[in-house]
């Protein structure tokens, strides 16, 4: 993801985008040493396009993780009620993950 | 991504565990939207967590735990979670004969049944993930269910509770590692802890907690989770083939040594009580606590405002002269300052001394 992946793992756990941009600006912030307006200039620089990929990818994670799921037959997706029906159908107990993807 | 490995493994049912995956019904939610809290119950700053349950909606038990905010996959194996698979079909082989061991590990009457219903969440998010517009923006998080209950008290002026501040402690609080890749056995007893001191040994497997089967880290979390102190927890552990019944006593504040810096959540706190600044320990000293970054924008900022900068230490909060955890000043200020409030701060920066007002938010 290139300059403003300075802490991964924290902006990723950032799930709320305010935060995220936050959290982004200031990493970035922190590594330059250059006058105010020249570290704002290239703020913008770094970090939109960054942001703009990152949620791109975000979107790709949850759309992708529906797709691979569903298409592998073997999960009920985001389907509680229908899990509950298979399971009093079957007589099976439920395994419910709980999951943050982007 | 945290958790992703693990989550891979499980997803696309590993050999490991796909013999005991196809005796139960799977269910993946990837969403906090509409959540039913009246039935998930569980450690919201987790990426991946997992419920065992039946068609009367009855709780075998939990799995997953965390403990590291860069190793995500630390308290958890495959191993561990055959283990646990294993040991919510033999919970549900015995049900309903089990119906009463199983009653603590029940879900507890909430405030709220779903996050919407937090002031904070209200009409920010559709019960369902806007698959055909924007999905990643139109997904609620869990950890914002915490953050949310959180903001309830603090908007009320209200302390926030010990629970809701450290919540879902880890063994270690109370002395016990466990290992990973068995559900609950224990590999090192910290000592002088109150595990401790109640007779618990490595090598011991904790087989009953609270008077419920435990069949994961996660389920020994669960019992901490709801234990407020003081209390008394009676605990039946496997040591070299028989049961030893012991009790855990769990004096008043036991879990306020839980490290809650890895949390998701912990940003919010950190700009409710610090204005934006993040504490770590001094590495030379051990005692007093290094301002390790300021925020730069908006309420994050409030501290770089008031006047702190990078590698101040801090030692004195409010003329509280002890040592302290960040996680320690959060409780500190938290239950007795409301928004608004201004708390003097005293730092020392190179050779000198300085004092520092912080307003609470």
């Amino acid at each position: 993801m290139g300059f403003c992946t300075v802490r991964p793992l924290i902006a990723e756990e950032m799930s709320n985008w305010t935060e995220r941009i936050i959290r982004k600006s200031e990493y970035c912030l922190l590594r330059l040493r250059r006058p105010a307006m020249t570290r704002i200039g290239l703020l913008l620089l770094l970090t939109l396009p960054s942001i703009a990929l990152g949620a791109e990818s975000r979107d790709s994670k949850v759309i992708n993780d529906r797709a691979d799921v569903l298409s592998a037959g073997r999960w009920t997706y985001n389907d509680l009620p229908k899990g509950f029906a298979e399971a009093k159908r079957t007589g099976k107990p439920l395994l419910v993950v709980l999951r943050c993807v982007p | 991504m945290a958790c992703a490995a693990f989550d891979g493994q499980v997803v696309r049912h590993d050999t490991r565990i796909e013999d005991l995956l196809k005796k139960f019904v799977c269910v993946r939610l990837v969403q906090a939207n509409d959540l039913d809290l009246t039935l998930f119950q569980f450690d919201f700053d987790l990426t991946f967590a997992v419920f065992f349950l039946n068609a009367d909606r009855t709780i075998y038990g939990r799995f997953g735990s965390r403990s590291d905010q860069k190793n995500a996959e630390k308290e958890i194996s495959l191993e561990g979670f055959r283990k646990a698979l294993t040991g919510a079909l033999e919970l549900d082989k015995g049900y309903p004969k089990n119906k009463g061991i199983l009653a603590g590990k029940q879900p507890l009457p909430v405030t709220m049944k779903r996050p919407e219903e937090y002031a904070s969440l209200a009409g920010k998010y559709k019960p369902t993930i806007d698959y055909e517009g924007k999905p990643a923006a139109s997904c609620m998080h869990c950890h914002q269910v915490r953050e949310a209950e959180r903001l309830s008290y603090r908007e009320a002026n209200k302390p926030i509770p010990d629970q809701a501040l450290y919540p879902w402690p880890m063994p270690t609080v109370i002395g016990l590692t466990l290992d990973p890749k068995e559900k609950a056995k224990i590999t090192e007893v910290a000592a002088g802890s109150v595990a401790a001191q109640a007779g618990f040994q490595a090598g011991d497997e904790i087989a009953m907690l609270n008077r419920q089967p435990i069949i994961s880290t996660a389920d020994v979390q669960w019992v901490l989770h709801n234990a407020t102190g003081p209390t008394k927890l009676d605990a039946a552990v496997l040591r070299g083939g028989k049961s030893v019944n012991l009790q855990l006593a769990l004096p008043n504040d036991w879990r306020v040594k839980s490290d809650i810096a890895w949390r998701a959540t912990t940003w919010d706190l950190r700009r409710m009580a610090l204005g934006g600044l993040v504490l770590k320990q001094d590495p030379a000293t051990n005692m007093a606590l290094r301002v390790d970054y300021v925020g730069q924008y908006g309420e994050h900022a409030m501290g770089k405002r008031a006047g702190f900068k990078k590698d101040d230490l801090i030692v004195k909060v409010d003329n509280e002269t002890r040592p302290m955890m960040e996680s320690e000043v959060f409780r500190l200020l938290l239950q007795s300052k409301s928004k608004g409030d201004k708390v003097p701060f005293t730092v020392v920066r190179g050779d000198e001394k300085v004092e520092l007002t912080l307003p609470m938010q």
